[in-house]
């Protein structure tokens, strides 16, 4: 029996179901109940019951493609700021080039770089890659932050939105999954994408938002 | 016991007072709650998880909760001196108690959950209130949890089982016990009794106190749910 509705808000604790559902994302169960623990929109799949909070952040997962600042530097490591609850590891061995002497050459703190997540062990350590095609530090270019429901909404289902932004701008547009997305092209360009994304940002869970978008950029 | 007993401010032996609870009110918090009870004025605002530098603090196995109750200088009729004393990290330490069987701590390693506990006025009855409040906040931040926890304080004043005791009734009171439990499974989390009852009427008492944080928990529901009301 079900006990809330397909897409009702639930709150930590409340009870979902007592069928023979699989545990997703945000449930737990007791006694033979499936009950939710965060506050968000609960969806039932299939044979599986998941939550899915409203303001999550970004939790790695490997080969993800991701935007990480250099926060601090160390011996033979940085720390990259992710925009999540854990910072990023790059150890000094990923560099391209073994021969460098001094490594602030290459890379220094405040740096913006393009990474890809190679390994999440059992505690949470994130370590992360620079050795893969097209990875590597930004040297220009307009860098913005967006929620994770956005950063969903234009790489999941419709990731032909962003080549079709790039096409009708001539602009390079490079979403990040953990909510940076690097945008490089002329001003007035980079200006109006800004716009579409924010638009996006307000209500990425608008109905016929795709459509709504894809008229704008049809018309720039 | 007598029913019809009347409180010098004119409440019933079950009558709450009048409580004001909102969600997300802190741009900067992660998660955030505002309680107004009587007199009592309650900020709450709860940071993280995020990842704790310290590892002399930090657990492999789960995150640290972090719990400050503070009182600002002018809550009180008398200026307190501002900081921490020995009652704030008494209070500090079983906020943290009672909320902590509720947390899915073990989801996040090696990081730290940071509450914070301000009292703007305070009137009797502010570590019940900073539990809701935390809870709440917590509940606003996202955090996975068991249940939401409420909390409330029950005593005895002139011979009568009474719930939700003011400053007055706290001081010139016989007993005075604060009760959080966990609604869904009816677990307490945290009991204090300062005074004298009998086993009868503890009973009583703890019966008027699980009523009580039904009630709370269904307020603190009502709250979270009208934050997202508009969508």
């Amino acid at each position: 029996m079900l006990f809330v509705e397909n897409k009702d808000i639930v709150l930590p604790g409340s009870l979902l179901t007592d069928n023979k559902y699989k545990i997703g994302r945000g449930t737990f169960k007791e006694n033979g109940k499936i009950y939710s623990n965060i506050t968000g929109l609960v969806y039932f799949e299939s044979n599986e019951v998941s939550v899915i909070p409203l303001k999550y952040s970004y939790t790695p997962k490997y080969g993800d493609l991701i935007i990480g600042k250099v926060i601090r530097s160390s011996y033979s490591s940085w720390s990259i700021d992710i925009n999540s609850n854990y910072e990023g590891f790059l150890p000094t061995s990923e560099l391209y080039n073994k021969n460098e002497q001094n490594i602030g050459h290459i890379i220094n703190v405040q740096d913006m770089l393009l990474l890809r997540v190679t390994n999440i062990d059992e505690i949470n350590r994130v370590k992360l890659t620079l050795r893969a095609n097209g990875l590597g530090k930004f040297n220009q270019g307009t860098i913005i932050k967006v929620k994770q429901p956005t950063v969903h909404f234009l790489s999941e289902e419709n990731a032909f939105l962003i080549t079709l932004i790039q096409e009708h701008t001539c602009t390079d547009v490079i979403v990040a999954k953990n909510g940076l997305i690097w945008i490089n092209g002329i001003k007035e360009n980079v200006e109006k994408i800004i716009e579409i994304i924010k638009l996006i940002e307000k209500e990425p869970f608008k109905h016929n938002l795709v459509k709504i978008v894809q008229n704008i950029i049809l018309h720039l | 016991m007598t029913k019809e007993y009347i409180r010098s401010d004119g409440r019933t032996y079950n009558t709450l007072r009048n409580i004001k609870m909102k969600v997300g009110i802190l741009n900067n918090a992660d998660g955030s709650a505002y309680i107004e009870c009587g007199n009592n004025k309650i900020l709450v605002g709860v940071y993280g998880p995020k990842e704790l530098y310290s590892k002399k603090h930090s657990k492999p196995d789960g995150a640290v909760l972090r719990c400050k109750y503070n009182m600002a200088p002018f809550s009180v009729k008398e200026r307190k001196r501002p900081g921490q004393d020995r009652r704030a990290i008494e209070i500090s330490k079983l906020i943290s108690e009672a909320i902590l069987p509720g947390i899915f701590l073990e989801k996040y390693p090696r990081s730290s959950i940071d509450i914070s506990v301000e009292v703007l006025e305070a009137e009797g009855g502010t570590r019940c209130l900073g539990i809701i409040g935390a809870s709440l906040a917590l509940a606003d931040a996202e955090i996975p949890m068991k249940d939401l926890i409420s909390a409330i304080a029950v005593g005895k004043v002139d011979e009568n089982i009474v719930i939700d005791l003011s400053e007055k009734e706290d001081q010139e009171g016989e007993a005075d016990m604060p009760v959080a439990i966990m609604p869904r499974t009816d677990e307490i989390t945290f009991l204090q009794m300062d005074g004298h009852l009998t086993a009868q009427e503890f009973d009583e008492a703890l019966k008027l106190a699980f009523e009580g944080c039904r009630f709370i928990n269904k307020l603190q529901k009502e709250t979270l749910l009208s934050k997202y009301g508009g969508m």
